[in-house]
This record gives C-alpha cells, structure tokens and sequence, in this order.
C-alpha cells in the first residue's frame, strides 16, 4: 500500500477535491440557513456520510485488502466528521462535554467510540500499511467499519426523516446490493466459475 | 480497481501514458482539493475575527449592542436617502421621528459610522437574520433606538421611551424600499462612491468591494424573499402618503404592537386585529419593581430584554449567539440601575427657565399625592422607593374592570396562549418541563372543545423537539414558563422620573400629567409627532386637528374613539374630590419626582 500511496495519487486527489468542494459548499450554502451553526452541523454529518460511502461499500465487495480507494474515502470522510464532531461540541453545544452527555445519554460514548476507532484506523492505514493483513489490524479495521456504518444508518435512517433518512435508507439499500454482490462472487468462487 | 495493488502492477501502470495522466489528475484534483479547504478555513478564520466577543458595558450595549436586528448594508443605509428616496423620502430619520446623534462633523461615509447614523442605529458585522459574521459591514438596531429620547435642548437621553419614534411606519417605508425592483448592489455601491469617491481603489478594495456587492445581492435577495413569504400574514406595506394614516398603521410615533408582533413570531399566527398598542415606556429604574411591563406579566429583567428583542425581529440563532446573548442580560443590567448610576435628568435640570414652585406649593401637592396616589405608586425613599408591593409575587394589579384603562392590551385572541408558547419557543437543555406544558394546553384545549387549538399545541410539540435538536445544549436564552404569565390588570407601579414616561397611560393617550390628574380635560383627538416638550402640563406638546387635519410638525391624528386608543379610565384623583389648587399643587409635586 505504500507503493499505492506514493505511485498512485488519483484516488486520494479526487477525494480531497470531493472534500473540498463539499466544505466550500456546505460553508458558503449554510449562510443562506436561518441557524448557519446548526446547518454546518447538520450538513458535515452528511457530507461525512456521503463521502465514505464509497469506502463503506468497497470494503464490503472487496475480498482482498482494501486498497487506495477505500483508503482515500475512509479518510476524507473522516475528516468531514472530524468537522461535524468539532461543529457539534463546539457549536451546537458550547464546548460542554457534559452537556453532550447529558443530552445523548449512552449515545454520546458510542459517538466518541466511533470517532476514536475511525481517527485510529485511519492513522494505521496510513501510517503502518505493510500491516494490513495481520489479525489485530483486520479485527480494527472490521470493528471500525461496522461501528462507523452502524452509526451512519441509526443517524440517518432510524433517528431522522426527510431527506436525510432518505439517504439513510439508499445507503442500507446499497449495503445489501453489496453483500449480495459479495456472497453471490464468494459462491462463484467456491463452484469453480471464474470471476 | 478496489483490490490491493501490487508494486510491479502498479509501477507498470504509472508508467503507461494512461497512468501518467492520472497521476496529473490526482495531483491536480488533491492541490484543488486543499486549496479549497485552506479557503474554508481562512473563511472561519475571518467568522471568528468578523464576530469577536466584546464585552460591552451595560451602557454600550444598551445603546450600541448588536441584538440580531440588523436591517440593511451599512453602505445602503448611508445612501438611502437617495438611492431610495421614493419609499422612504429624501430624509427619512426625521421623517421616522428618529434621533440624530448631533455630531455635525460626522461625514457621509462608512468610516464616519456610526456617528453618521440615528441613535440607536448600530454598525457590526452581522448577517440579517441569522446574525452570522461577514466581511460585510451591517446596520442594525439597539434598545436606544426606540429607548432613547431627546427633550427640550438636551441630547438624547438613554433608557427614556421615544416620543418621536415611529417604527412601524419606518419598518413598512423600509420593506417598501428593498422590494425596489431597481435597487441591486450596483445601484448602491454606484451611489455610494458618488458619495464617498476614492474609496474602491486599489486590488485589496476592489476584491472587498466584489465580497460586498455579493453579499448586497444576497441580502436583497434574502429579505424579498422573506417579505414575500410573510406577505399572507403580515399584509403589504404601506407606502408614501399612506403610512401616516391611523386608518393603515394605527400606532403613530412613540407606540407598537408588541402582542401583535408577540402574535406573529411566537405562534405565527395572524395579529392584524389585535389593538394592544403600548407607547414605549421608560427603560430605565427597572430594578424597583419585581415584575416588569405595564401589566406587570414578565418576572426576569433579562427575559423581558430578550422578549422585546425577539418580538423585534431578532431569530432564535441570533439571540443564541454569544455576543448577542451576552448583549442582552447587560442591557437588561442597564435598565435596572439607569437612573440611579447613571442618573436621570430632572425637569427642573432639562427646562431650567420653569417656574420653580414654592415648598409650600410642593408640600401641598405632597400631600395630595400621598392621599390620591401613594397607595399604588408609593413614594420616593432616598436614592431608591418605597412600594413594598412592587417586589412582591405575584405583583399588585389593579384589575382592568376597575383601573378601566383600555383594555386592548390585557384582552386580545391568544393572550391566553403567549406565556406558555413565548417559554417553550426557547428550548431549555431539558425539555421535559416544557413539553407536559404543551400537552397540557393541548388537553386543556380538547377539554374546552377548541381542537384547532388542541392541533396548534400539538404541532408546537413538535416545533420544540425539533428545535431541541437545532440547540441541544439549550438555548442561551431559555426562561422557566413562570417568568411570563398573563394578568387580568395594570400593574401598580412605581413612578419615578414621571416626566419622562409622557404620553400618559400604557397606550399614550393622554398627552400631559396635567390632562391625566383633570386639570385639563384629556383630549379626544390629537396630534402626534415632534411638536416638542411642555414642562409647564408635564408632557408631549399635542396640538388639537385643524380644519385640514395635523401639521407636519405633528403628522399623526390621535384619535381616543378608536379601538385601542381608549384615554378613559385611571381617575385618580378621582374628579371633583380634590380641589382644583391642590391639583396644581400635584402636578407640581409630581414634576420633582
């Protein structure tokens, strides 16, 4: 993978650039909102949601290691949560821990649990890339990518409605279609067919 | 392509031109990348520079505190007298009654700001409506732009009710000029560097000046289409000729609606009919009542601070944020102690050529008022008053049947629904409390077989969870349900510096203290404007109608007979039981307080 990183920068560029429009976007559009705070908060997640998608369902097709696209989306979404995180606690609630707390009850752990699993598995994946095989970092990476996706679809499409559950549901919808892509190649695979 | 490449398989792809050109584009799209994410950054950078925290005075606030209600580009604002002459005419701060800050050597330009500006008119870098910071500087309102006043030859003096001020008339004209098909960032920016040339010269100015003009355009683009929206509840403005009539906006200088406003941002509900016209009352000596407003209905200074400015226009976000919040509980803080630190002008201090009455005469009128108003207003005590009653909870309301002032402001449609929608309007952090009171009232309502009624209280469930979401720390200004509620009366109230709370009566129906104790009849109709100051009755200058109506000095017909305009009631003392002598010694009296 570090070959990939160092020889192959399409990925990872298309993703920055997604990301950057995406800020841009979200902070010039918000202006027009009646809470800009509020709509940054809102629309981070989103964007958060939007940009791994990519790397939410790669990493279901894939069989092998996840390679440089996953890497690049997994990344950038990340970063776009990063900001929604920031706009969250700082913004919406003042920059009071507690208040978070209080308000999420045992919701706000998971969310702090997910941010720290998904900052980790970013930082290893591209700081120890020769260890993408080994067991701890396969564990990592499988427990990081159920909880981030889990709490992706429990934000979108069970806690909200509109547009935003909307895209919840296409994205509960897209994780079938590919597992079902997934499980249909492993079966093929099994009976000898060719890929 | 989602698979781990190999470095041999990868290395041949780079090589080929194919891989090359991608990794052009990959560069490309990354450097692209991060310098839009620098631009966004740099953007926050500049939010948090554009709307620093100030900590202002109580008295900075009071008179130059941004409270979320931002008007119009500052830039506009200094050339709408001419870009915008026909709605609201070539000088629209006397024609609107509002206060110049007489500082002649102030210029015409932005720098100039906001000595160049009325009283009350504040510049801060806040996006109209959601009070967001911009690179663009804005114009918006304090309380002393409609606290503030200026009698005899003094300066405007800060915490007093206007007397000229006529806000609804200004906030019709202004709609009128922004829906201007003609006016555009171009019309405004062209104007203005007529009026201040020499200013867009040079890269960094003309790049500002592309900022501003897209943020001129937005704004129009933004208010229009507010008004529009609100068009179906608020009705069209009214223009020229027409705003100075009753018959169109019935408040006239010094008066507004505020339950009509309370009506329409709170519930979102029509207020059209309602008549509960108050003149803007005294600011200041606030801490010597416990419960403030003429019907004495809201418990927290801070909270009636943040009332008026909610009922003014500011939205949620903008009372949420920090400065505007912080803003509101020091004016609050300034209307509890004007008066006493700073002091207020006394009438024998603002009109030094009155006639100063005998100590016999005040003795006499002293004890007149200890007989006919002590009992309700209590009296002077040191620095301070003695009223026991007016700290108390729940105050002392003299019941509208027998005050028999007018009773539009007490009993209107919804009255009965403010206290509990204004409290759950605010999410607390926890809105458990608030959400049972809005079931209540839902079941209150099915009870009373209002379902329309029952139906408003159960969308406004929903409107406060979502909302909750929107601040889930609570909001900055959240209040408890029983610092509002609603009276059945006026309050009893103490009267200090009386002679600066003329017109008389919560709706400034009777011109002079003179005309409320009988010395003189009151008035039926009478003119209303910036006539000036008579130290002699104790009140605003109101001049009778002539044959053609009122002049321009005093525009506005004041006409008693109409709904809300009631000058009855409040005969104290009540005729014929003091002597007409002992009445002039009052009224004496009274003018020292």
């Amino acid at each position: 993978m570090t070959t990939a990183r160092r020889s192959y920068p399409l990925p990872f560029g298309l993703a920055l650039l997604l990301l950057g429009a995406g800020v841009v976007a979200f902070t010039l559009l918000s202006l027009s909102a009646d809470d800009v705070s509020y709509a940054r908060t809102e629309w981070t997640a989103l964007l958060s949601m939007l940009l791994a998608t990519p790397a939410v369902l790669l990493y279901v097709l894939d069989r092998g290691t996840p390679g440089p696209w996953w890497r690049a989306f997994w990344t950038v979404g990340l970063i776009a949560y990063l900001l929604h995180f920031w706009w969250a606690v700082f913004r919406s609630f003042n920059g009071d821990l507690g208040a978070v707390v209080e308000r999420q009850g045992w919701v706000a752990y998971t969310n702090f649990a997910v941010t720290g699993l998904w900052t980790l598995d970013v930082l290893i994946a591209w700081v120890l890339p020769g260890r993408a095989d080994t067991l701890a970092r396969i564990v990592l990476r499988s427990v990081t990518w159920a909880a981030v996706t889990a709490s992706f679809l429990a934000a979108a499409a069970l806690f909200r409605t509109g547009t935003i559950a909307q895209i919840g549901d296409a994205l509960a919808l897209a994780l079938v279609i590919a597992f079902l892509v997934r499980v249909l190649g492993l079966a093929r695979l099994l009976a000898g067919e060719p890929k | 392509m989602t698979g781990k490449l190999s470095h041999s398989s990868a290395s041949n792809a780079n090589a080929s031109p194919t891989g090359i050109a991608r990794r052009i584009v990959g560069y490309f799209a990354g450097v692209v990348g991060v310098l839009l994410l620098a631009a966004s950054a740099f953007w926050w950078r500049g939010e948090a520079e554009w709307g620093r925290f100030e900590p202002l005075t109580p008295e900075q606030a009071f008179a130059e505190g941004s409270f979320g209600l931002e008007l119009a580009p500052l830039k506009y604002i200094l050339v709408a007298s001419n870009v915008s002459a026909t709605a609201l005419g070539t000088s629209w701060i006397r024609r609107f009654g509002f206060l110049s800050r007489k500082t002649p050597a102030a210029g015409a330009c932005e720098a100039d700001a906001p000595q160049n500006l009325p009283v009350g008119f504040t510049v801060s870098n806040r996006l109209p409506g959601s009070a967001t910071p911009l690179p663009v500087k804005f114009v918006g309102l304090s309380c002393a732009a409609c606290h503030a006043a200026s009698i005899g030859e003094s300066g405007p003096i800060l915490g007093v009710g206007t007397q000229t001020a006529d806000v609804i008339g200004f906030t019709d004209a202004f709609l009128n000029a922004v829906l201007d098909p003609a006016l555009n960032s171009k019309i405004i920016l062209g104007a203005y560097d007529r009026q201040c040339p020499g200013e867009a010269s040079g890269f960094r100015a003309q790049a500002a000046r592309w900022v501003e003009a897209f943020f001129i355009d937005r704004w129009l683009s933004g208010v229009r289409a507010q008004t529009r929206e609100n068009v179906t509840k608020y009705d069209l403005p009214y223009h020229g000729a027409e705003l100075g009539s009753p018959d169109n906006i019935p408040t006239g200088p010094s008066r507004t609606r505020p339950f009509r406003s309370v009506v329409r941002n709170t519930l979102d509900l029509p207020g059209a009919k309602n008549i509960a016209y108050s003149k803007v009352p005294l600011a200041a000596m606030q801490g010597l009542k416990r419960w403030s407003q003429f019907d004495g209905s809201i418990g927290d200074p801070v909270v009636r601070s943040m009332i008026a400015v909610f009922t003014s226009g500011a939205s949620l976000a903008a009372l949420n944020e920090p400065q505007i919040s912080d803003n509101i509980v020091k004016a609050a803080a300034y209307t509890l102690r004007r008066g006493i630190d700073p002091p207020l002008p006394s009438l024998a201090e603002t009109f030094p050529n009155r006639p100063k009455p005998s100590a016999e005469t005040l003795e006499k009128g002293h004890l007149v008022y200890v007989r006919a108003c002590d009992g309700c207003h209590g009296h002077p005590n040191g620095a301070g008053w003695s009223l026991p009653s007016a700290s108390g909870d729940p105050p002392s309301i003299t019941p509208l049947p027998e005050i028999s002032t007018d009773p539009g402001r007490i009993i209107f449609r919804y009255a009965d629904m403010l206290p509990i929608a204004l409290s759950a309007t605010l999410p607390a952090a926890d809105v458990t409390v608030q959400r049972e009171a809005l079931v209540a009232q839902s079941a209150k309502a099915i009870r009373q077989g209002d379902l329309a009624q029952a139906d408003w209280w159960n969308e406004a469930i929903i409107a406060l969870e979502a909302r909750s979401r929107e601040f889930p720390a609570g909001h900055r200004r959240a209040f408890p349900a029983g610092d509002v509620t609603q009276r059945d009366g006026y309050q009893n109230a103490p009267i200090p510096f009386i002679w600066l709370r003329a017109p008389y009566l919560h709706n400034g129906s009777v011109p002079t203290v003179r005309q409320l104790i009988g010395l003189d009849e009151r008035p039926t109709r009478f003119c209303r404007g910036d006539a000036g100051y008579d130290p002699i009755a104790i009140g605003v200058i109101a001049p009778p109608p002539g044959a053609n109506g009122c002049d321009s000095k005093a525009p506005f017909l004041f006409d008693t007979t109409q709904p809300g305009n009631s000058n009855a009631g409040h005969l104290h003392p009540p005729p014929g039981t003091v002597a007409r002598e002992e009445l002039e010694a009052l009224l004496a009296y009274v003018g020292t307080l």
